[in-house]
């Protein structure tokens, strides 16, 4: 049961195919988070984790476009994406770092790793390519991507390390079935 | 190169498997990944959601189907394989796959874990382990370590071995066992497609942190590795491999060949016939 | 001169064969065209033990077991005292016994009964092949005068096929035990049947319960055996597949009730059967089922307890656990057959009753009447079947709401299979959409709505038996119900009035029909099979009951017979 891994560098179909995963999984990530705060009662975080979901959307919306100008676009399962350094789409949030008591600082390094990644993955890809049209659109993803890393750091200027003591709660765990 | 060249043509997304209710579990926790890896597997498959019933018991992982879109039921403590057993051997056409945890699974759950392996009967269970009892604030569970001393009920560790279901599932005569971790939702979503295809009782066994409770289990994602062999369908073979397996080995064990357990339902009598019988 | 009923006692050990020759002394006499009832006490032996078969014959429906026993035949005295409490007899009563096995036993011997010897063993050795209980057979069929073909159709049918031999030593058998009984005159000739041209069944009470479920539609049963309900399960077994069901053989009874639940969830119509132990491990699922609005039966086939109890004996004491036994509020039906030939149409009903109204029905048999034969009227064909309330126009913009309120407080059910109805169906409390709700809003609704959809069903004149007038009834339900009808019909025979109400549907109560039934009543009797008297205490808590109440109730392991009722009652007339 060998797995094959399709490589987005290979050419513009797969490399739309990956790209779309990517800002997909993004928003999604993005927007189950917000939505993991607001049920866990932290309105703040969830908003930001709202307006970053706006963002990947607003991308992925692009790449669709960009996907339907090119035509039919690869089906390619979840696990034979290729990706750089993560084993799903390199902008999907990892759950792992989320706390329901996160702060908004905790988010946006959240999101700045993420955004991180994807910049990442396009660039390697502009890189690897030889195809001449999947560098030209993998350097544009990239840029975009390097746009979102520097509103994630300028939005992180406003919201410092928080001191510590931010996850203390005082009430133990609730029982609920 | 191999690619699958499609139209662009609206397949299911995984999105179209989640419900609109949001899940109550703690932000980190494994199970978030899982459902990410189920939803993923059935968008995959294309499964038809009126055609497909997910079925669990109690805890937090058993939360799941009303986080689908598809039919679901949320049984008691321990008894979704027995509920699910049911539901498929007398709607063999549906889809059937169940989930729970360690605790719902190999607890309460032990004796119905054990004949379902033995009775093979065609469905997928998903195991979110992660060796405590998340819901009930922090007991341990029945693959937790003997000397884990954060729980007020066994303050001095259990000072009993754990379980370790993989080799349960293959002793019992489960024909599809696999290993995933829920730091990989893209792995467990190949494992549970692998799992729902392949005929009989398949076993997906997930190691899936509990972030309030067992916060050092973040540490997993450094012990899990790839089980480095091809899956075979000797359950001996396996069996003498898993034996060997630290716990953290990853990918699919055995992909057997035993038959579906599912009666025949075709009808040869009907009742009058049947009334003769007691006719003096 | 000849007599309305006879009853008969085989007892013996060790391979006498004593079970069969209750079975063939039934059989043979539906072939004749006398009714009857045979049940059957053994041993905790699983061979060789020692064994006693009664049987009760005449030419109308026999509805009780016999007062006191015309005759026993006695193979041999061993470990009888385990059965001397069943074997009421008296002067009248008469016992056959082999000399070669010894002495009456005093405690039967007390009674005053006539005592015939008769050597059995010796006679049936002297035949090749030769079988005690068909000497046994032969006497007793010559005694109350059934015409010989009657016993050759039987033994063809059930020796046929061990062949000539086998057929000529049984023959040989019957031809000298009714020989020996030629002389004795006992008076126990049996009056002629009565032939009604109704067609007739030979039928034990869990064979009608199997059967009942698949008239009623039942396609899935999940089995675990448990004396003595595990008759239903294997006749289940071939019959449901023969109509295009299946049965399963679960791990345990948690097992059993969670797979039925199952299955009915996918929307087809599943049975279990069980006894108290069994019914005891099943609660909390059967209130998974109350709180899914998940239909499905289980039939408990009650048996002496508590706990492991005497599980080859009747009793009637599972109805608390069976209508109490659920944690938090959750009306349920409880059902119970009043004979052999109802349990049939019972768990017929409680199949359809289950499906229309989405809940979990328990039929309350027991063991008198599961296990024990009967020779009856084929019963009347019901309109009963399952039939879900099926959720339609899903396909609309609106979200499809699995626990919506209705007036009838049954919800239109969405099956797997059904596109637009997808939902998770739950244990837990939920709104009308069935997402899980802690509101109490929501609570009181779902409570409300699973209360009126039982409380607000019109259940027809099933809900009870109901004959005879006067100011004297007897309230009382399941196996009471025989020897309390005969007890009724009796008084009427003498001229003294006596009403019956066997009721059928424990629950969900119905105090306006209890009330229309006894309306005149200034005495009422309640008969039960149980030591706590369960019964009276749930008609007090339930129902007003008129005048005076007296209570017979007694815990198994001995049935209660016609003649105690009939005394009991003439002493309130």
């Amino acid at each position: 049961m060998k797995t094959k891994v399709l490589n987005g560098a290979a050419n513009v179909g797969l490399f739309l195919a990956h790209a779309l995963e990517l800002e997909n999984e993004a928003a999604e990530r993005y927007e189950e988070l917000a939505d993991s705060m607001e049920a866990h009662n932290n309105p703040e975080v969830a908003k930001l984790f709202r307006d970053l979901a706006g963002y990947s959307r607003k991308h992925a919306a692009e790449v669709k476009q960009v996907a339907a100008e090119h035509g039919p676009v690869p089906k390619v399962a979840p696990w034979e994406f290729q990706w750089d350094s993560t084993t799903e789409s390199p902008e999907a949030a990892s759950f792992e770092h989320a706390h329901y008591l996160m702060k908004p600082h905790h988010a946006l390094k959240m999101a700045l790793l993420s955004e991180t990644q994807g910049n990442k993955y396009y660039a390697s890809v502009a890189a690897e390519t030889k195809d001449p049209e999947v560098a030209r659109l993998a350097r544009e993803f990239a840029e975009e991507e390097a746009g979102h890393v520097a509103l994630v750091r300028q939005w992180l200027e406003r919201y410092p390390l928080p001191k510590e003591g931010w996850d203390d709660d005082p009430d133990p765990p609730n029982i609920s079935d | 190169m191999d690619t699958h060249l499609t139209e662009t043509v609206a397949g299911p997304e995984p999105h179209d498997y989640k419900s609109d209710v949001k899940p109550i579990w703690c932000p980190g926790c494994g199970d978030y990944s899982v459902l990410a890896g189920i939803t993923r597997a059935m968008a995959t498959m294309g499964l038809e959601r009126h055609n497909t019933a997910v079925v669990s018991g109690i805890g937090c992982s058993s939360r799941i189907p009303a986080y689908t879109s598809c039919y679901g039921y949320h049984a008691v403590h321990g008894r979704a394989l027995a509920v699910a057993s049911g539901l498929k051997l007398a709607r063999p056409d549906l889809s059937v796959l169940v989930f729970g945890g360690d605790g719902d699974g190999f607890s309460i759950g032990g004796n119905h874990f054990l004949h379902a392996c033995r009775r093979n009967v065609d469905m997928t269970y998903i195991v979110m382990d992660n060796q405590v009892y998340g819901m009930t604030k922090g007991q341990a569970s029945p693959t937790t370590e003997s000397d884990w001393c954060e729980s007020k009920l066994t303050p001095e560790g259990p000072g009993v071995n754990p379980i370790q279901p993989v080799q349960l599932a293959l002793a019992c005569g489960a024909n599809f066992v696999a290993r995933g971790f829920s730091g990989n939702p893209n792995e467990v979503a190949r494992l549970i497609v692998e799992g729902v295809k392949h005929p009989g009782f398949s076993v997906i066994h997930v190691l899936s942190p509990c972030v309030t409770f067992r916060p050092e289990q973040r540490g997993w994602k450094s012990s899990v590795h790839p089980y480095g062999r091809e899956p075979t369908d000797d359950p001996n073979e396996a069996m003498r491999a898993v034996l060997e397996d630290d716990g953290f080995g990853l990918g699919i064990f055995l992909a057997g060949n035993r038959r579906p357990f599912q009666p025949a339902s075709a009808a040869t009598r009907t009742i009058a016939q049947i009334e003769e019988g007691f006719a003096v | 001169m000849t007599v309305d009923s006879v009853t008969i006692a085989f007892v013996g050990s060790g391979g006498a064969g004593v079970m069969t020759a209750g079975q063939m002394l039934l059989d043979a006499a539906a072939n004749v065209g006398w009714y009857g009832l045979m049940s059957r006490s053994s041993g905790p032996q699983i061979r060789g033990g020692e064994a006693a078969a009664f049987v009760r014959l005449s030419p109308q429906p026999v509805l009780a077991p016999g007062d006191r026993f015309d005759v026993i035949v006695a193979f041999d005295w061993q470990n009888v005292e385990r059965f001397a409490a069943e074997l009421p007899l008296n002067a009248d009563s008469v016992i056959v016994t082999d000399p070669s096995q010894g002495e009456v036993p005093a405690v039967l011997a007390a009674s005053g009964a006539k005592q015939i010897a008769m050597p059995i063993k010796e006679l049936a050795g002297a035949i090749p092949g030769g079988r005690v209980n068909m000497v046994g057979l032969g006497a007793v069929a010559a005694a109350i005068g059934l015409p010989r073909a009657g016993i050759d159709a039987v033994i063809e049918k059930a020796l046929g096929k061990k062949g000539e031999g086998a057929l000529a030593a049984s023959a040989a058998g019957i031809d000298v035990g009714a020989k020996e009984a030629k002389g004795w005159n006992l008076g126990l000739e049996l009056a002629a049947p009565q032939r009604n041209g109704e067609a007739r069944w030979n039928i034990s009470g869990n064979e009608a319960a199997g059967l009942g479920a698949l008239k009623g539609g039942v396609k899935f049963c999940a089995a675990y055996p448990i004396t003595p309900a595990t008759e239903i399960l294997e006749w289940l077994a071939p019959n449901l597949a023969k109509t295009g069901g299946a049965l399963v053989q679960a791990e345990d009874e948690l097992a059993s009730i969670t797979m039925c639940l199952g299955a009915s969830f996918g929307g087809v119509p599943s049975i279990t059967a069980t006894a108290g132990p069994g019914l005891s491990l099943m609660t909390e699922a059967i209130g998974l089922g109350v709180a899914s609005e998940t239909p499905v039966v289980i039939v408990d086939v009650q048996r002496g307890g508590p706990s492991t109890g005497i599980p080859t004996k009747s009793e009637q004491s599972d109805l608390n656990i069976a209508v109490y036994g659920l944690h938090g509020d959750a009306p349920h039906l409880v059902v119970g057959p009043t004979s052999i030939a109802d349990c049939l149409f019972t768990t017929q009903w409680a199949v359809h009753l289950a499906e229309a109204l989405q809940t979990p029905a328990i039929v309350l048999s027991d063991q008198a009447m599961g296990q024990s034969r009967a020779v009856v009227d084929k019963p009347a064909e019901a309109p009963y079947v399952a039939k879900r309330l099926l959720a339609e126009g899903l396909d609309g913009e609106a979200k499809y709401k699995r626990y919506l309120d209705t007036p009838s407080g049954v919800s239109p059910a969405a099956i797997p299979g059904m596109p637009g109805g997808e939902h998770t169906a739950d244990g837990l409390e939920h709104a009308e959409s069935a997402l899980p709700s802690s509101q109490a809003a929501d609570h009181q609704k779902q409570l409300d709505k699973r209360l009126r959809k039982l409380a607000g069903h019109d259940f027809g004149d099933a809900w009870a038996e109901v004959e005879g007038e006067g100011e004297v009834a007897v309230v009382t339900w399941g196996s009471s119900t025989g020897p309390a009808r005969e007890a009724v019909r009796r008084l009427a025979a003498e001229g003294r009035k006596a009403r019956l109400v066997a009721i059928r549907l424990i629950s969900p109560v119905q105090p306006a029909k209890l009330a229309e039934a006894l309306k005149g009543v200034e005495k009422v009797l309640v008969v039960e099979q149980t030591h706590g008297a369960q019964f009276h205490k749930f008609l007090r808590a339930h129902y007003d009951l008129p005048g005076t109440v007296s209570v017979f109730s007694r815990p198994g392991p001995l049935p209660i017979r016609a003649r105690e009722v009939r005394d009991t009652l003439a002493s309130l007339l």
